[in-house]
């Protein structure tokens, strides 16, 4: 990879608050990770977060979400909630443990591992090597009255073992993704985002192309703030597509049982999820460059989280599916279907 | 862990670190006198200027709560709905029209506290244990 692993190690370091900032009870952060493995049809998502003053016991937290969805079996996982301040965090690098996890970057690669102590969770044990230049939008992109900034990388190759219950997948060469969000901002502000990925979605002239979407607006989705689709070849960002060049409709709603978690949120709101389109069509055009993309998710699970401003929830969707992606950017031509993931939020 | 002693716990920690959801539970069940029936355990809820999780007392209730422990973490885990508890018979609630209304305030109030307190997670741990070796 072009950009060197110790590089991507200092972008990807934590970037918690400093002593004596302003609100540190508003800071956020997580490292996200997806895998998609089309050997098995296993989808994987792993999320630590911080939040908070995670410096002092009972005012921040460290949270962990690990999901997995099998097309025989469902969804597995959950939320584990726990104080801020039992997360030992390297300040100079990511490297994070978390009760049995432990997640961190190390040489050129990610390495994720987690151990489930209930016989019917997950157990991770996965390297990740990024085939991509990452991609660093650190901005202060403004959501609500507060604001978030964003690493991506959109294209890595996951080897290891994943145990779901009791069946044991061994991963060789799957597809995954990895993000790093940081900042400032409450839940429950007036924003929201569609987000979405498709790692290695095309082979174009031996070398995998990868997209990644992005669309920040309000709570009601009428106020665009940012709306981006970034394609990669190789290892290099190929074309950025801004707000003014995309356009996005969402079509029908996603009508099976949405899953809520943490379960307590059924409590909360007992209404069925209906905040995910049944479809999604995604167009971008640039002079001779251009893209269509169709998203149709078939398995969606909600995370819930409770607004931090006044009473309920704030929805986090996360969706998987199949995306048809065809278009020509930089005299390269390509098409193709494949497994990705998109999240909904508002 | 009893029923009683994580409802109780729960609620105690809901009024220290989320307040908010506290009020609105006392808001909601004020002037409720509820019997609930969990397994072989009875308790009462009421409110009158405070929260009282104690014994069942002489006077009626307003509204009775029946169900079982397992039934209460099928609920808190999403594994089954308020809807389908009582459709399939394993959640009882009797009592008027107005005083359920309250009692579903006072439900969806509790539900917000437990699920912005973290130590109520550390409270439902202690109460699995006490319904694994009661089953």
């Amino acid at each position: 990879m072009a950009l060197e692993p110790v590089a991507l190690s200092l972008l990807d370091r934590p970037h918690l608050p400093q002593d004596g900032e302003l609100d540190p009870a508003n800071f956020k952060e997580w490292w996200h990770f997806n895998l998609l493995d089309d050997a098995y049809g296993l989808d994987l998502i792993v999320n630590l977060s911080l939040s908070g003053d995670i410096t002092r016991p009972a005012v921040g937290e460290a949270n962990l979400i690990v999901l997995a969805h099998e097309p025989a079996h469902g969804w597995t996982g959950g939320v584990r909630r726990h104080d801020g301040l039992t997360a030992r965090v390297e300040t100079a690098t990511f490297d994070i443990q978390l009760d049995m996890v432990k997640l961190r970057f190390h040489r050129d690669r990610y390495v994720l591992k987690a151990e489930s102590e209930r016989p019917d969770g997950i157990s991770v044990d996965v390297e990740l090597v990024p085939r991509t230049e990452p991609m660093v939008v650190w901005k202060n992109t403004p959501i609500g009255s507060g604001h978030i900034n964003w690493l991506i990388t959109p294209y890595l190759e996951a080897d290891g073992t994943i145990r779901v219950a009791d069946r044991q997948y061994r991963i060789a060469g799957a597809r995954a993704y990895h993000d790093h969000n940081w900042g400032r901002w409450l839940w429950g502000d007036n924003f929201g985002w569609d987000w979405g990925f498709c790692s290695a979605a095309a082979e174009v002239e031996g070398a995998p192309m990868s997209l990644v979407y992005d669309r920040t607006v309000d709570r009601a989705g009428h106020r665009i703030m940012e709306h981006s689709l970034a394609l990669w070849h190789g290892e290099s960002l190929l074309k950025f597509f801004p707000r003014q060049q995309i356009r996005m409709q969402r079509k029908g709603l996603y009508r099976q049982h949405i899953r809520r978690i943490p379960g307590v949120a059924g409590l909360i709101d007992p209404a069925s999820v209906a905040t995910v389109p049944g479809r999604i069509d995604i167009e971008a055009r640039d002079g001779d460059d251009w893209v269509d993309a169709c998203y149709i998710p078939d398995a969606a699970i909600q995370i819930a989280i409770p607004r931090e401003v006044g009473f309920g929830l704030v929805q986090l969707n996360e969706t998987l599916g199949w995306l048809t992606l065809s278009g020509s950017v930089a005299g390269l031509q390509f098409a193709a279907t494949r497994r990705s993931c998109f999240e909904f939020v508002g | 862990m009893t029923s009683r002693e994580a409802l109780t716990s729960a609620c105690e920690a809901i009024r220290t670190e989320f307040l908010p959801a506290y009020i609105r539970l006392l808001d909601a069940i004020e002037g409720l006198s509820v019997e609930c029936v969990v397994g072989d355990e009875r308790f009462r809820v009421s409110g009158s200027g405070e929260l009282v999780i104690g014994e069942i007392g002489v006077i009626s209730p307003s509204a009775h709560v029946l169900c079982t422990r397992t039934a209460i973490l099928a609920l808190v885990d999403g594994d089954m709905s308020l809807l389908d508890a009582v459709k399939r018979g394993k959640l009882d609630i009797c009592g008027d029209t107005k005083e359920l209304l309250s009692l579903a305030r006072a439900q969806r109030a509790f539900a917000e506290g437990a699920a912005r307190v973290r130590q109520v997670e550390d409270i439902l741990a202690q109460y699995r244990i006490g319904a694994s070796e009661a089953s």
